[in-house]
């Protein structure tokens, strides 16, 4: 009662005072989700080849598929893991202003990350890296880093955002 | 002399949850000397703003802030802040869930 009345008539009178539930290391860079978001790409490409070329033992195609899978899954769980993180402890009131779009596409990656986790459909996977590519854009437009777009030196070789520095 | 902070963050629990309400009295640095060990500070940190923590150790002009809660960072990451950072003494918590709490 006494806190619901503090925060009715003085909660403008308090300062905010940080009780950091991460290592504030003020370290954030979307280079992780980027790299997870093309590895789930890269998994689907490897489980459709795979399927296109059946090895002879079916151990081994077995083996390789399983792989494939749960590197896809866990790939798609650290893109949502690491754009949390930005979302959730880096980017801030003033971000959010500059930034609108910045829950919704959020969101949307967060929705998508969990379709290229359950199914197998590279168009999901795709949309999943091209909005983690606009994510990556925002984040270095907060800190004043120009970003260009090249693609990836590897397979899938997709187009990825990367700070020009 | 008296101020009024509200936390956020859970690096504090079980003492202090996100959303309470402290109450810190204005401390100078000579007091701050004579403050147990295991006292509650607001400070303003040089890198990381306005923080809440508990006093670790006090060497010379140079204090060491710790966390309550098992997720809070470790004190090497805040580092020795300097003993002129710590502007106030938690008092009196409000909690959020309810009741009032000396601290």
């Amino acid at each position: 009662m006494l806190h619901t009345l503090i925060d009715t008539l003085a909660a403008d009178q308090a300062t905010d005072v940080d009780a950091h539930c991460d290592v504030p290391c003020a370290i954030y860079d979307p280079a992780h989700l980027l790299i997870a978001s093309l590895t789930v790409v890269r998994m689907i490409d490897i489980m459709e080849e795979l399927e296109g070329h059946k090895p002879d033992n079916p151990l081994v195609y077995h083996n390789t598929m399983a792989r494939a899978v749960a590197m896809k899954e866990k790939h798609a769980e650290i893109v949502k893991h690491e754009v949390r993180i930005i979302w959730g402890d880096y980017l801030k009131a003033p971000q959010f202003e500059a930034y609108p779009n910045a829950h919704e596409l959020v969101h949307n990656i967060m929705l998508t990350g969990s379709k290229a986790k359950q199914g197998v459909s590279r168009d999901d996977a795709v949309a999943l890296h091209e909005l983690c590519n606009e994510f990556a854009e925002i984040f270095w437009a907060t800190k004043g880093v120009d970003t260009k777009r090249a693609a990836a030196p590897y397979k899938p070789g997709l187009e990825t955002v990367y700070p020009a520095l | 002399m008296f101020k009024l902070f509200r936390v956020r963050g859970r690096s504090m629990l079980p003492t202090l949850g996100d959303g309470d309400f402290v109450i810190g009295r204005r401390i100078g640095s000579r007091a701050v000397r004579r403050l147990d060990t295991r006292a509650i500070v607001c400070a303003q940190h040089p890198h990381f703003g306005p923080i809440i923590k508990r006093i670790a150790g006090i060497d010379g002009d140079t204090v060491r802030l710790d966390s309550d809660g098992v997720t809070g960072s470790e004190s090497s990451s805040f580092g020795d802040v300097p003993i002129d950072c710590i502007t106030h003494r938690a008092r009196l918590v409000i909690r959020a869930r309810g009741g009032l709490r000396r601290v």
